[in-house]
């Protein structure tokens, strides 16, 4: 082995996937080619004994005391070890996405419980203005979408609805301040708005959601 | 339980300290902190962060100690979480010291005055040996040499400790020495003389 075969072998000797005897050689090259050495040596010499780190006095005691007390505190809440993946100041039901979704659902009930009262209003399902009520399920989805964007988003979504849904069935009155059944008579075809999904869905995209 | 422990391998230690044995636990610290601490302060370079992340390193492990199985090493599992802790730590702090650089000014002088005084009362070998070359490298590369070459783990004990491909421990490895090799050509360490610099 010459100094050409080191530089070539030098990562595979420092990866451990020189055969035995390749090793050796190129051990005793090292030991015998100063050039080598001057060249390789100090890399080596490190690599292969870097230093000896000591462990600070009281490091082992503060680790059990330390250790111990993460016992107790499981042993008081019920056997269940605290960990930074599950932290117990916020239970996993409180995140964000959770809010959203449980949020999403009762949008969705809400939608249902309206489309329900709006429709006996109307006669039921069936009547000649169902359209004007029951949301399609692209208007469902976009109560669903905007509820998972954050806890305030679906409270608005909800009130534009509803205000939406009142205002459409009389655009020329006070609508809210009419008695409800008032307020749920049928327009005069004349006056019908506009079908009432594109305009939740327009409103919906003018505030953003 | 402990002065018979030198016969009892780690395996039926984790056992023990499942069952609640605190006699087990210190064992299985008097057998690993060494190894454990050593690989935490070559990858992190400050005393007192190594001491906390080894602390982290074993209360994490005894949290998580229904998910250790006997089949492997105890030792490069508890290497595995020390690395991971180490790495997180440093990558948070390299965060950290962007997005405040004054407050890290301060932090590195008296931590370098700390770590001056430290250097009598600690250790014969001092971290200067080891710890500007290291500097040198990042945080990954820092953990593959250390776990390869002073740990002696094999290629694939580091790829499970450090959760990569073995291809990105070969290529961390490579580069890392690299670094180590024209670090060592361009500079001289005059204080503690345990390398000489090739010239």
């Amino acid at each position: 082995m010459d100094c050409r075969d080191v530089e070539q072998l030098i990562d595979s000797y420092l990866d451990r996937e020189l055969p035995g005897a390749a090793a050796e050689a190129f051990d005793r090259h090292l030991e015998a080619c100063s050039r080598c050495q001057d060249r390789h040596g100090a890399l080596l010499a490190f690599l292969s004994q870097p230093g000896e780190v000591c462990v600070p006095a009281g490091l082992r005691d503060r680790v059990i005391a330390a250790a111990a007390a993460t016992a107790n505190e499981a042993s008081r809440s019920g056997g269940v070890v605290p960990t930074e993946d599950q932290p117990l100041c916020l239970p996993r039901l409180m995140q964000p996405a959770w809010i959203g979704l449980a949020a999403a659902c009762l949008l969705v009930c809400f939608t249902g419980f309206i489309t329900l009262r709006l429709g006996a209003g109307h006669g039921g399902l069936g009547a000649e203005d169902e359209t004007a009520t029951i949301p399609t399920p692209g208007v469902v989805a976009g109560y669903a979408q905007a509820a998972m964007r954050g806890p305030w988003s679906p409270a608005a979504v909800m009130l534009h609805a509803a205000a939406i849904d009142g205002l459409l069935q009389r655009p020329d009155e006070a609508a809210f301040n009419l008695p409800r059944r008032a307020r749920l008579q049928p327009s005069p075809p004349e006056a019908m708005p506009p079908v009432p999904e594109m305009s939740l869905l327009l409103r919906l995209s003018t505030l953003g959601v | 339980m402990a002065q018979g422990a030198g016969h009892v391998g780690d395996a039926e230690l984790v056992a023990a300290v499942s069952a609640g044995n605190k006699a087990a636990y210190a064992t299985l610290v008097d057998r690993h902190l060494a190894v454990v601490y050593a690989v935490v302060m070559r990858i992190v370079g400050n005393r007192a962060d190594a001491e906390d992340i080894t602390q982290d390193v074993f209360i994490r492990a005894l949290q998580k100690l229904d998910q250790f199985s006997s089949r492997f090493s105890f030792r490069n599992w508890l290497l595995k979480i020390a690395s991971n802790l180490a790495i997180n730590h440093l990558r948070a702090r390299k965060r950290e010291r962007l997005r405040l650089p004054r407050l890290f000014e301060i932090q590195d002088a008296r931590g370098e005055e700390q770590q001056g005084s430290s250097r009598h009362d600690t250790s014969p070998t001092a971290p200067a040996d080891w710890q500007p070359l290291l500097g040198q490298l990042s945080a990954a590369e820092r953990a593959a040499i250390t776990l390869f070459h002073f740990q002696g783990l094999s290629y694939l004990e580091v790829a499970e400790a450090l959760q990569l491909p073995i291809n990105s421990v070969r290529t961390h490895l490579h580069r890392g020495r690299k670094k180590l090799r024209d670090f060592m050509a361009g500079s001289s360490l005059p204080e503690s003389g345990s390398w000489t610099v090739a010239t």
